[in-house]
């Protein structure tokens, strides 16, 4: 594997696909540290890495189903508490179509 | 007689026996923590009033004759915690108003077993990073020279002694971190010990809650009762609970203990850290313990590995404040500029930053030649340290590589956390870890030297607790 190189068109890919404006000073400091990890992050180049398992999660999970029961949910009053625009029953939104 | 200098256990025994009385020490508690709030930024949520209406609570529930053995013990919540009385904000604009809807499974348990939350700590936004200095509330000062970060709210109020223990989160070392910087102890358990439910976290397959105190009894008897599975956290574990307060009363005969060659091979790691513990370990040596040095190829990786690992999760986990079902929002007139405008301006520049990097080794090549290293690298450090604890009851090394850092010197850059250098392995193979103070005898109540980091086999916390209880009693 070669050496990692980022560009600008890249981070404002990857911040409009975290949904972010980065101003461009954010941008060129972010690039900046990403190039400084990368030439840290030695461990990229081994080749021995292709043959080890991922590990996703501490521990090994086992999977646990509960009775497939009705169970009350939550009342709606406390569903729309912390909602910044809602009515009784329905959240506000700006529109999607012009 | 005041309760700030007691532990848990003899606080609760002199509540039970009428030596102090719950409604006076209720108002103590509210005092020290007025003054903490006001020298040191520690918390972010704090009602004196809550404070003392739960004192007269539990001071009925004493005299009906219940069973509670953390009566009127203080207690601080980092303030990514949900409870139900107090806004839950992580530190953050964006949760700035938030109420949760559930409470924390750990805390529940601390509230049954008698427990006073006395206040929500003052924490970096989604407990990333433990700078002390990237919250929406403010810098949090370092109760032992306020000139320095205190790292954690929950760590603080610790060391103010406001609160006799807090809970609070550790991602890749945060809480370790800075109860080392405010020279008091810090217990990260295994992951799957405490449950997550009514945690809001950044990294799931690290973060989880642990404990911060000034005394080791006070680290066992939270523990005792915060451990044990939950049905509704599936990471939590069925594994059973001993009481560690009757465990660590035991002496451990002899211990093993490994040291990484090289422990202190890292240019960030400052003098006056790298001597105090190295001090400390001839001392160790020789009483109750064996020391040996071992090679550990992979440790070094850890903080990087932990970096990208957390910041693809923290990318996904934060991906549904959007400011449509709760948090802030930011005004647009179209949708999907809402959302964009929700995101930019209700989290900080440090956190776009690192949300972004997230996304970028998500995706594209950056995913194979990146993320996907990252967690097999993740493998050759877990398994790398399990091999290693089977030989050795503990792995020691520093905690943090420097004393607790300057306010003034800026927000630290999160990429790359020099930091996590030390703590970042225990998250990844989800270990126990403990952080055991190192104060310089000769700056009596100044910033602390270092940490000494134990970290113990899964499942193990007793002999971590065994351990702390020796250094504090015994040897230091």
């Amino acid at each position: 594997m070669g050496k990692l190189e980022v560009s600008l068109e890249e981070i404002r890919q990857a911040s409009s696909d975290a949904r972010l404006n980065l101003t461009p000073q954010e941008e060129n400091e972010l690039k900046n540290q990403i190039t400084d990890f990368f030439r840290q992050v030695t461990f990229l180049q081994y080749s021995e890495l292709e043959k080890v398992r991922a590990t996703y999660y501490p521990h090994t999970q086992e999977n646990i189903l509960r009775e497939d029961l009705v169970r009350p949910s939550l009342p709606l009053e406390m569903v729309m508490l912390n909602a910044p625009d809602a009515d009784t029953d329905f959240f506000h939104v700006p529109k999607i179509v012009e | 007689m005041s309760g700030d200098k007691l532990t848990a256990a003899e606080l609760a025994a002199s509540i039970k026996e009428g030596a102090l009385q719950l409604t006076e020490h209720g108002e103590n508690v509210s005092r020290l923590c007025t003054k903490a709030q006001s020298e040191f930024n520690i918390f972010i949520n704090f009602n004196p009033n809550d404070i003392t209406k739960e004192s007269e609570r539990l001071a009925g529930k004493v005299g009906s004759g219940a069973e509670l053995p953390l009566a009127g013990v203080p207690f601080c919540l980092a303030d990514n915690i949900c409870t139900l009385e107090l806004k839950t904000t992580c530190g953050s604009r964006m949760l700035a108003s938030y109420r949760p809807l559930t409470e924390d499974g750990a805390v529940r348990r601390l509230k049954e077993k008698g427990a006073l939350l006395a206040a929500k700590g003052n924490m970096d936004e989604f407990g990333i990073g433990a700078g002390g200095r990237n919250s929406f509330f403010g810098a949090i000062k370092n109760p032992c020279n306020p000139e320095h970060t205190g790292g954690s709210g929950a760590a603080a109020a610790v060391a103010s002694g406001a609160v006799s223990f807090s809970l609070a989160t550790d991602r890749c070392g945060e809480l370790r971190q800075a109860a080392a910087y405010c020279g008091v102890l810090g217990l990260k358990p295994t992951y799957g010990r405490i449950s997550r439910q009514g945690l809001i976290d950044s990294a799931p397959s690290m973060e989880q809650a642990g404990i911060i105190a000034r005394q080791t009894k006070d680290l066992a008897s939270a523990l005792s009762i915060v451990c044990g599975a939950d049905p509704q956290d599936p990471t939590s574990s069925s594994c059973g609970v001993p009481d560690f307060n009757a465990l660590i009363e035991e002496k451990p005969r002899s211990v093993k203990i490994a040291l990484p060659y090289l422990w202190d091979d890292l240019a960030a790691l400052e003098g006056e850290v790298k001597d105090a513990i190295a001090a400390l370990l001839c001392r160790l040596e020789g009483n109750y313990f064996s020391l040996e040095t071992v090679p550990l190829e992979y440790f070094h990786h850890a903080s990087t590995t932990a970096a990208m690992i957390s910041a693809v999760e923290a990318f996904s986990n934060l991906s549904n404040y959007d400011g449509v079902r709760f948090g802030f929002r930011g005004e647009s007139k179209h949708l999907h500029d809402m959302y964009r405008q929700t995101r930019t301006e209700g989290f900080s520049s440090n956190l776009k930053k690192f949300l972004t990097f997230g996304a970028l080794i998500s995706s594209g090549k950056y995913y194979h030649d990146c993320f996907l290293k990252a967690q097999k690298m993740r493998s050759l450090i877990k398994d790398e340290l399990e091999k290693c604890l089977l030989q050795y009851d503990l792995l020691v090394v520093p905690t943090v590589p420097f004393k607790a850092p300057l306010l003034g010197s800026g927000i630290s850059p999160l990429l790359p956390d020099f930091a996590a250098y030390y703590t970042a392995a225990a998250s990844l193979a989800g270990l126990p870890a403990l952080t055991f103070p190192l104060k310089d005898p000769a700056q009596k109540g100044g910033l602390p030297v270092a940490g000494l980091q134990l970290i113990g086999k899964a499942w193990d916390e007793k002999t971590l607790l065994q351990v702390s209880l020796l250094l504090e009693e015994e040897l230091l």
